[in-house]
C-alpha cells in the first residue's frame, strides 16, 4: 500500500512538470508584448518599459525565464501579480477560503440531494418516486450554473425576500451551495441509481438474502460498500471542479473566490495568476484522483495496491 | 480524369455509407419516447435558427423600439431589455449563435478526435500509450480553467470561443473513437485488406473510419450540448461573444444587473438554454441506453 502511494507520488511529478510547462508557456505563446499589457497601452517612455520588463524578469531570454520560472516554483515563489504588484500566491491565497466554503456546501448539497434522490430511485426502480426523482435530477444536470443562480436569487432575494443577494457568513452560503451543488447532485443522483442497480443485480446480493439477512443489512452492508466505488469517482471529480472554482457561481453572488479571481485576471491580462491558477486546478485535481483511488482500497478489501 | 472519378465514386459512396448508418441509429434513438420529444426540439431549435428573419417579430439589434425594461405585453410577449430592444426577438436570434458555435465546435473536436483516435486505435502499442497518455492529461485540465487558458492565448470573441470549446472536446472522443477502432480493426474485412496490401492511411479512411464515424457522429449531437453550455459560460464571463451580439450567455449577462426589476430579461434566454441542454440530456441517456450493453442489462 505505502509502496503503492509512493510509486504513485513519483508518477505525479513528470505529470506536474508539464503542466508546469504548458503555464509558462501559456504566457509566452500570448502575442504581444507582456510589458505592453501590463501598462494597458499607455504611452511610457523606454525607460520605463525597460524596468517594468527588468521587475518582472522579462528581459532575461526564454530558457533562463523558463529554468528561473521552475526554481522559484521548487520554494513557493510564482512572481508577482501584474496588477496590484503582490506576490502571485499571497493574491491567491487570500482567496482559497470563500473557494474552500462553496467547495463544501456545494458538496454538501450535491451529497444530500444526489444521495436521497440516487438511493431512493435505486431501491425502488421504475416507481413513480423513481421516476419524479430522475426527472429532477435531469433538470439538475440540463440546467446551467448562471441560470440557476439567478433563478434562486429571484426566488428567494426579491420575490420572498428570504435570504439577502449579497451577504456573508452562513446566510449567504446558502444559495450559493445550492446553485453550485445543483449539478454535482443532479449527476451523483443519476450514477448513484445505476450503480445501485448494477449492484442489486449481483450474485452475493442474492446470496445475502438467501442466507437471511434482513434487507437493511443486504443494503448497508452488502450493497452500499459495492455501490459506493464509481460514486467516490465522480464525487472525487466534482470536488476538483470545485477546486478550480466556481468561477460562474462567485461571479452571480459577487463572492470572492479563485474562480472569479481567474476569470478576472484572464480578462485583465494578468499572466503569472492565470499561470499559477492553471497549476494549482491541475494539481488538485491529480492529488484528488490519488486520494479516491487510496479510498477504493479501504471501501472494497478486494481492491490491492500491489 | 480516370483517377479522379474513381475517387469522387469513392468519396460518394463512402458519404452514402455513413449518412445511412447514421440515419439508423437516430431511428433507433426515436423508438424512446423522451428522445423522440427531445429531437423534436431540436429540430425546432434548428428551425428557429435557420428562420430567425422569418420570424422574429422585430431587428434584435433595433434600440429603443419600445420602452426600456418593459414588462411581457402582447405586444413584446417577452419584454424589452435596457435598451429597449425585444427580448424575443433578441431570443430568436440567439439560437442562431449558440447553434453555430456548437456544431462547429463539436466538428472540430470530432475530426481531431476521429484523427487521434484512429491512430491511436489502428498503430496500438506505443504510439497508442503514448496518445492515450496526453489524452489523460488533457482531460486532466478543468474544462473551464482550459477554456480561460485558450481564450488568454488567442483574445477574447466568438471565434476563439468555438475554438477553445473544440479543443476542449478533442480528448473525449478521441477516447471513444479509440475504443470503437479497436473492435472495428479485428474484423475481417481489414485483415483481408492488409492481405491485398493496402497501405494504412487507405485502410483507416476506407475500411475503419466509415464504421465508427455513424455510432460517434451520434456522439456528437452530445458534444453540440456541451459545447453550446461552456459557450454561453464563456460569454456569460464577459469572454465569449460580446455587445451587442443576440447570445443567451451574453443576454443573461446583461440581465443580471436588473433581475430587481426586470426578470424577463434574464428567465426567457435562460429558459431557452436550459431547454436546449435538457433536450441534448435526454438524447443522451437514450443513447447510453443503446451503445452501453451494462446499461441496458440493469435496466430490467
Amino acid at each position: 500500500m505505502l509502496q503503492y502511494l509512493g510509486r504513485r507520488l513519483v508518477g505525479i511529478i513528470p505529470v506536474l512538470l508539464i503542466v508546469m510547462t504548458l503555464a509558462f508557456a501559456v504566457i509566452r505563446l500570448i502575442p504581444g508584448d507582456p510589458v505592453r499589457n501590463i501598462i494597458g497601452g499607455q504611452p511610457v517612455s523606454q525607460q520605463v518599459m525597460d524596468n517594468l520588463r527588468a521587475y518582472f524578469n522579462l528581459d532575461e531570454p526564454v530558457y533562463k525565464q523558463y529554468f528561473g520560472f521552475m526554481r522559484n516554483a521548487f520554494v513557493g515563489d510564482f512572481g508577482i501579480s501584474y496588477r496590484n504588484r503582490q506576490p502571485v500566491t499571497k493574491v491567491f491565497f487570500q482567496q482559497l477560503p470563500a473557494t474552500l466554503q462553496l467547495a463544501a456546501g456545494g458538496i454538501l448539497v450535491g451529497i444530500l440531494v444526489g444521495g436521497l434522490l440516487g438511493i431512493v430511485s435505486g431501491l425502488f426502480p421504475d416507481s413513480w418516486l423513481d421516476t419524479s426523482f430522475m426527472f429532477l435530477a435531469l433538470i439538475g444536470v440540463s440546467m446551467p450554473t448562471f441560470y440557476s443562480a439567478m433563478l434562486l436569487i429571484l426566488v428567494f432575494s426579491v420575490i420572498l425576500r428570504w435570504i439577502p443577494v449579497v451577504g456573508g457568513g452562513f446566510m449567504g452560503l446558502i444559495l450559493p451551495s445550492i446553485s453550485s451543488g445543483l449539478w454535482a447532485a443532479g449527476n451523483l443522483a443519476r450514477l448513484i441509481r445505476s450503480a445501485i442497480l448494477d449492484v442489486m443485480n449481483e450474485d452475493y446480493i442474492r446470496t445475502a438474502r438467501a442466507k437471511g439477512l434482513i434487507e437493511r443489512r443486504v443494503v448497508l452492508g452488502h450493497a452500499a460498500r459495492n455501490a459506493s466505488i464509481p460514486v467516490l469517482t465522480l464525487m472525487g471529480l466534482q470536488l476538483a471542479l470545485f477546486f478550480g472554482g466556481a468561477a460562474i457561481t462567485e461571479t452571480v453572488f459577487a463572492r470572492q473566490g479563485i474562480g472569479k479571481l481567474l476569470v478576472d485576471s484572464v480578462l485583465e491580462k494578468d499572466y503569472p495568476i492565470v499561470q499559477f491558477g492553471i497549476l494549482f486546478t491541475t494539481s488538485a485535481y491529480v492529488f484528488i484522483n490519488l486520494a479516491i483511488d487510496m479510498l477504493y482500497a479501504f471501501i472494497d478489501p478486494r481492491i490491492r495496491y500491489d | 480524369m480516370k483517377r479522379f472519378r474513381r475517387l469522387s465514386e469513392e468519396t460518394g459512396q463512402w458519404c452514402r455509407y455513413v449518412l445511412k448508418r447514421s440515419w439508423y441509429w437516430y431511428k433507433k434513438i426515436a423508438e424512446s419516447p423522451g428522445a423522440a420529444i427531445s429531437l423534436v426540439l431540436l429540430l425546432l431549435l434548428v428551425l428557429m435558427a435557420v428562420l430567425a428573419p422569418a420570424i422574429s417579430p422585430r431587428d434584435p439589434y433595433a434600440t429603443y423600439i419600445g420602452p426600456r425594461l418593459s414588462a411581457p405585453s402582447w405586444q413584446f410577449p417577452f419584454g424589452t431589455d435596457v435598451l429597449g430592444r425585444d427580448i424575443l426577438s433578441r431570443m430568436i436570434y440567439g439560437s442562431q449563435l449558440s447553434l453555430v458555435v456548437g456544431i462547429l465546435s463539436a466538428a472540430f473536436s470530432l475530426v481531431f478526435g476521429v484523427i487521434l483516435g484512429s491512430i491511436s486505435g489502428f498503430y496500438g502499442g506505443k504510439v497508442d500509450s503514448v496518445l492515450m497518455k496526453v489524452v489523460d492529461i488533457w482531460l486532466g485540465f478543468p474544462p473551464l480553467i482550459f477554456a480561460l487558458a485558450i481564450v488568454t492565448i488567442l483574445g477574447k470573441g466568438v471565434n476563439n470561443v468555438i475554438m477553445a470549446v473544440g479543443i476542449s472536446g478533442i480528448p473525449r472522443l478521441a477516447r471513444i473513437v479509440r475504443a470503437q477502432v479497436l473492435s472495428v480493426r479485428e474484423m475481417s474485412f481489414v485483415e483481408a485488406s492488409h492481405a491485398i496490401g493496402a497501405p494504412s492511411w487507405r485502410i483507416i479512411m476506407i475500411h475503419i473510419v466509415p464504421n465508427v464515424l455513424s455510432s460517434v457522429i451520434v456522439l456528437s449531437t452530445l458534444q453540440v450540448a456541451g459545447a453550446i453550455i461552456s459557450a454561453a459560460s464563456l460569454s456569460f464571463l464577459g469572454m465569449g461573444a460580446q455587445p451587442p451580439t443576440a447570445e443567451w450567455g451574453l443576454m443573461l449577462n446583461e440581465g443580471r444587473a436588473y433581475m430587481r426589476h426586470a426578470w424577463w430579461m434574464t428567465v426567457f434566454p435562460g429558459m431557452a438554454l436550459f431547454i436546449t441542454v435538457m433536450a441534448v440530456n435526454l438524447l443522451g441517456d437514450r443513447l447510453r441506453e443503446l451503445l452501453d450493453p451494462r446499461y441496458r442489462r440493469s435496466r430490467n
